[in-house]
């Protein structure tokens, strides 16, 4: 699923802007499964989807998994759970972490030599893509909860 | 009996009244039964002619394909032609072709494909589907149709390359004004578009000139275009003036590509000057 979802963001969705923002295909997946099932799994599937991405980009090696890992991390706490509605909480938990991720990202870009115009990149993609992928992410809730349920590991039951 | 009245001509009156009160009815019922009929047959019509709009709908499907096909191939055509003629234009220059699903139409070149794009928003660079075992290399520059300048191979896999675009904002060349003759550097935007800087304050910039490379410091050949001035940025203070530039093509919709694996840099060209 994540190789589908790396492969179709750098082809098909890569062309995708609405006013800056871009669907992250990769970036929904892992950080919904990772405020589904915790910041564990959140961060393997993180670190497999930005491998993948790392792959598929020309940039620096270790960007995107490095912006995954922590978007991961921050919505697979358990802050912010008692905030409203579990969309909502799911919005507002998307909405940082794609602002922090792609933070993260152009700091990796950055760090290793990459030339960033940090005024556009954060107010012309960053935030219209926060915006954009918090709208996305209770569409991509719904398969993957369902999924969640069909591949949640049974609790212990006592032997009769 | 009603037969001998018929005959004797009694019943006459009376069948005359008959047929007053029975031909409105008859002619109504002719009438219903020629509707009927008509009906009858408008419904085995309808259905044959259901058939043939079906049949004409599926001509139509096909045929759209089929225009799509071909102006698909008219499309690729026009490339091509394009791609042919810049290396005509440059009979020194060994290039190598890489275009759309591995087709046989570069004739004496290998195909290959623009295979992906930049996941990351940041940055800009196409993955094409030739590589070392195509004989590319770091820094080979890439063109498209009509000798515009896309960028440059930045890595490079067995099979595949990555090609860092003129839009990239790492990116530089060195540039000069087709009219002017002015020389500066462009570089790309964050916003997808080219800024020429560095053209000295003396020099004449309109809007509309045409971009090319300068071939100074020999990674590009000379001549390859890169857009056209949108808008001049001159400052009386500064000591350059800038230059906004259209980039010639959508680099989002390049298809077909040349990697230019050889060339004669500028700077080997004129070592006495």
């Amino acid at each position: 699923m994540l190789t589908a979802a790396a492969l179709a963001q750098s082809t098909a969705i890569a062309g995708v802007s609405l006013f800056g923002a871009r669907p992250d295909l990769v970036f929904l997946l892992v950080v919904v499964w990772s405020f589904l099932r915790g910041s564990g799994e959140g961060a393997i599937w993180a670190f497999i989807g930005g491998v993948l991405l790392d792959a598929l980009s020309g940039g620096p090696f270790s960007g995107f998994t490095l912006a995954l890992l922590v978007a991961a991390l921050l919505v697979g706490q358990q802050w912010g759970r008692e905030l409203g509605s579990t969309t909502f909480q799911l919005v507002l938990l998307v909405l940082v972490a794609c602002f922090v991720s792609h933070g993260v990202l152009l700091l990796t870009m950055s760090a290793t030599g990459y030339s960033v115009d940090w005024q556009y990149a954060l107010s012309h993609i960053a935030g219209p893509s926060g915006v954009l992928n918090a709208l996305l992410a209770p569409v991509v809730h719904l398969p993957l909860s369902w999924l969640d349920r069909r591949t949640r590991p049974e609790g212990f039951t006592l032997a009769e | 009996m009603f037969l001998a009245l018929h005959e004797t001509r009694i019943l006459a009156p009376v069948e005359r009244g008959l047929q007053v009160v029975l031909a409105p009815l008859q002619r109504a019922a002719t009438a219903l039964a020629r509707s009927i009929g008509d009906l009858s047959q408008g419904v085995q019509e309808g259905r044959e002619l259901r058939a043939r709009v079906a049949e004409l709908e599926e001509q139509v499907n096909a045929l759209t394909i089929e225009n799509v096909r071909l102006r698909e191939y008219e499309a690729e055509v026009v490339q091509l032609r394009g791609l042919l003629g810049f290396v005509e234009a440059n009979p020194t220059w060994a290039f190598l072709g890489a275009d759309v699903v591995g087709r046989s139409a570069c004739i004496n070149v290998p195909c290959g494909e623009v295979v992906g794009q930049e996941p990351n928003p940041y940055l800009r660079y196409l993955t094409i589907n030739v590589g070392q075992a195509d004989g590319v290399a770091m820094g080979m520059p890439v063109v498209t149709g009509g000798a515009v300048l896309v960028g440059r191979v930045v890595e490079t896999g067995i099979h595949t390359s990555k090609v860092r675009l003129v839009t990239d904002t790492g990116h530089s060349v060195a540039a000069i004004l087709q009219q002017s003759r002015a020389t500066g550097l462009v570089v790309g935007q964050a916003d997808g578009s080219l800024r020429m800087l560095y053209i000295p304050q003396e020099d004449t910039v309109q809007v509309g000139d045409v971009v090319l490379t300068s071939g100074l410091g020999g990674a590009f050949p000379r001549g390859l275009v890169l857009g056209q001035v949108t808008q001049v940025v001159r400052q009386d203070f500064a000591l350059f003036q800038e230059a906004i530039v259209n980039p010639a093509v959508d680099y989002r919709r390049v298809e077909l590509t040349l990697v230019i694996t050889s060339f004669q840099p500028l700077m080997q060209e004129e070592p006495g000057e």
